[in-house]
């Protein structure tokens, strides 16, 4: 026989976010590094066809119960805080208020007075749990960052950890803007020669993760996320021209799968971020907020809470089972 | 079946003390010392009873929580479903202590042990229908995963199951996912992983360093097993270099080059980009090379599709080694004898079919961590009746003779062991089956792939079907 026909068939494994993570093997990685190109792969399109395919045929519209909730973004700011703390991916973070969140439309916690610690405990195994799935070095239980408030000792986090795998079902292999981020910044970066696509990439990361404040997990399909995320980060700064649908449809005309129901998703997440951006601008700055004890939580008594493996007596709160 | 089998039901005095999920099997003994902990051999109370194999996790080190290998096998095995991969019927945390115990439908038969019979037993060669149909199942299963856009990572013979009961008798399943990755998930070198993973089977560009692979050095495992399935003993048996992480593979890159010659640029032209061969470029390129050839060493004329195929799997260049669904059209497989679903007998016999020893089961074995339980029914293992047995002698079958369980008991805390106030606790039912994912996701997502690969899913073998049996 001859040589081999498809031989694009094979699929490339890579870093995603090589460009931004530090590491040790820098000086191997580069050199093992091929010449960033803006063109994708007959296997890249038929990869990202497949991711978006998956994603319309599990995406549920469920109404947003956290969005706004002072818990979540206590929980978000220590997620982002320990993800700089321990050099990890901004991916492993996002993947970390992932699992937060559709464990919480799973199982809901109610607001009340003794459960911030149970919010911590969620976010720390959430963390844990994204480590091991994307870093390459994952730190033990015991080397999270504990509080005065909160003390975890690593079997209540390892019993926390097995209590997300169950409630998700052990499907932690999340579709994530990650995923897209490459593929959409070859699709409109020919637009945009000028723009670095690291520096794109950055923006796409940073914003992503800040926008985790705003939106969950579970209100948008992913990839509509990262086409938005995409769009904002390559844009210049100094402009402020707001896309059109046409002109939005006309930055993505050269994927095969994009339809008017895709080109409306996105156009609808991405008015949706603008509207963010301007009422940040228009509103006091957020630190403010946070950075006070929130008055549900006691009357300024802190409450050093230290868990064996004993069970906690509470009153169960409501559980609002997805079905 | 009358090889003095018989039930003993010993059961009522140990039912109370078993953990909850346990309840639904009989227990029969420990089968093996896996990678990551024990396995057990069990089978269903309810019928159709069958036999169960369940591996249970053992913690990794203290205070890391639940394993990663653990997480990423659950999830991938949780994901996919094909006749030539495991199935993974159930997941049970054991809240005694906190493991994890994976239930597997069980398969009798590996290739290391049918390798290792032929040679310390048989005295000869499997039969070309069998290499031909184990081969077959083995690529027919791998090209699935690499559709659904997973890299096994450790494929070899101990992890290429092969069924032994009566319905899916003969039929490959590819096992052990705990190293396996989704595109472009990140990348750890192996050598992260802690784990022992036999180097012969290891792909060039990995043995050279390379951050940056793909489904190409699963192929490269195929070509290896294929070629031990011929020859009977590893083709590359290298011994591994263990010094520090990631550390220069001289001996097995030596065993590689001695048989195909070594690798030029011309042949593989980003081989200069490999971070080992830059750094270790007096070890490789000063030594020379006198390369036997490999059709001396599988005894293969070197026109035939057989050779053909191998050389393909095992060409040096990633790019051009030979994918999956390109093997499963190759010449090989569209000559007589046709490969068939039942590897071990096909529907014209023409050579004596070979009867492999059953694994051996140690009854004695308690669960670790767990209460000490008395096996309840001794029988035998993948002793399961049906129209195959004739072909198989069953009077020279070795049972394993029931045995007088250790007695103690180790009473184990079951209560209070929830330390966190999580609301609805008690829905938490890790011992409910867990739903395949199929029904509208995956046929319409088949129906969707680009590519056209016959022999995807369950469609079963490449035309014609003569040799499929029912």
């Amino acid at each position: 026989m001859g040589e081999p026909k498809d031989s694009l068939a094979l699929f490339l494994c890579h870093e995603s976010e090589s460009s931004l993570n530090e590491d040790d093997d820098e000086t191997i990685e580069r050199s093992d590094k091929q010449e960033p190109h803006f063109t994708t792969t007959i296997d890249d399109e038929d990869y990202v066809a497949d991711l978006v395919l998956k994603e319309n045929l599990r995406f549920e519209t469920l109404p947003s119960k956290t969005t706004s909730s002072s818990d979540r973004l206590i929980a978000i700011d220590w997620i982002l805080t320990t993800r700089t703390r321990f050099g990890f991916q901004h991916q492993t973070a996002y993947i970390a208020i992932s699992y937060f969140d559709l464990f919480l439309h799973k199982r809901f916690i109610g607001l009340q007075k003794d459960e911030t610690w149970a919010m911590r405990l969620l976010s720390v195994a959430c963390l844990s749990l994204a480590a091991k799935m994307e870093e390459r070095i994952v730190p033990g239980l015991s080397q999270y960052p504990q509080d005065h408030d909160f003390v975890f000792k690593p079997d209540v986090i390892r019993k926390t950890e097995l209590l997300i795998l169950s409630t998700l079902d052990w499907k932690m292999n999340l579709i994530t803007p990650f995923h897209y981020f490459n593929y959409f910044l070859a699709k409109i970066s020919q637009d945009n020669h000028s723009v670095s696509k690291d520096l794109v990439l950055l923006r796409s990361s940073d914003s992503l993760l800040a926008l985790t404040k705003e939106i969950s997990f579970t209100e948008y399909r992913q990839f509509v996320v990262a086409a938005v995320t995409t769009l904002l980060a390559s844009s210049s700064t100094s402009s402020d021209i707001r896309l059109t649908r046409e002109e939005i449809a006309n930055k993505f005309g050269s994927i095969s799968w994009w339809t008017s129901n895709e080109n409306e998703n996105v156009y609808l997440c991405y008015q949706r971020t603008l509207e963010i951006e301007e009422r940040k601008h228009m509103t006091p700055p957020p630190e403010i907020a946070v950075s006070r004890e929130p008055p549900a939580s006691g009357s300024g008594a802190k409450r050093r809470l230290s868990f064996d493996d004993s069970d906690q007596s509470s009153p169960p709160a409501k559980r609002m089972r997805r079905l | 079946m009358g090889d003095g089998s018989s039930s003993r039901s010993n059961s009522s005095n140990s039912t109370s003390e078993k953990p909850e999920w346990l309840q639904q099997y009989n227990l029969v003994g420990k089968i093996g010392e896996g990678t990551y902990g024990l396995v057990f051999l069990a089978r269903t109370k309810t019928p159709p009873k069958r036999p169960i194999a369940i591996k249970k996790f053992k913690q990794s080190k203290d205070g890391d929580g639940v394993s990663p290998t653990a997480i990423r096998e659950i999830m991938l095995l949780r994901e996919i479903s094909h006749e030539n991969v495991v199935k993974l019927v159930n997941v049970h945390i054991n809240f005694a202590d906190m493991s994890l115990y994976l239930a597997f439908d069980y398969a009798e038969y590996d290739l290391y042990e049918i390798i290792r019979h032929h040679r310390d037993k048989v005295g000869h060669s499997l039969n070309t229908y069998t290499v031909k149909s184990l081969l077959w199942q083995l690529l027919n299963g791998l090209n699935y995963l690499h559709s659904n856009w997973i890299i096994h990572r450790d494929l070899k013979p101990s992890n290429i199951l092969v069924m032994g009961d009566a319905e899916e008798h003969g039929i490959v399943k590819i096992a052990d996912f705990g190293l396996a990755r989704i595109y472009q998930a990140p990348l750890k070198p192996l050598s992260d992983n802690g784990v022992v993973v036999t180097i012969w089977y290891r792909a060039p560009e990995l043995l050279l360093g390379s951050k940056h692979y793909t489904s190409a050095v699963d192929m490269w495992a195929v070509g290896c097993i294929f070629a031990e399935l011929l020859t009977l003993k590893p083709l590359f048996q290298g011994a591994e270099a263990k010094s520090s992480q990631n550390p220069f593979q001289l001996d097995q890159l030596d065993k590689i080059f001695k048989i195909l010659g070594h690798p030029t640029m011309d042949k593989w032209p980003t081989l200069v980009n490999l971070p080992h061969w830059q750094n270790d470029v007096q070890h490789i390129q000063a030594h020379k090379y006198d390369s036997v050839g490999l059709h001396n060493v599988v005894h293969l004329n070197q026109k035939s599709p057989a050779y053909d195929l191998l050389s393909k799997m095992l060409e040096y260049d990633p790019l051009k080694r030979i994918t999956a669904s390109q093997a499963l059209e190759h010449e090989y497989f569209r000559m007589d004898p046709l490969p068939g679903r039942n590897a071990f007998v096909a529907s014209q016999p023409m050579e004596k079919n070979v009867n492999y020893p059953t694994r051996p089961v140690d009854t004695n074995t308690d669960f670790e961590g767990t209460t000490s339980i008395n096996p309840p029914q001794a029988v035998a293992a993948g002793n399961v009746a049906g129209n195959m047995a004739g072909a198989h002698g069953m009077g020279s079958r070795s049972m394993p003779r029931p045995m007088v369980a250790h007695n103690m008991q180790r009473m184990q805390q079951s209560q209070g062991m929830m330390a966190y106030n999580f609301p609805a606790q008690a829905g938490l039912n890790p011992s409910v089956p867990l739903q395949q994912q199929r029904g509208m996701a995956q046929p319409h997502q088949q129906q969707q792939l680009r590519r056209k690969d016959p022999g995807m899913g369950m469609s079963g073998y490449a035309p014609p079907n003569k040799s499929r049996r029912l």
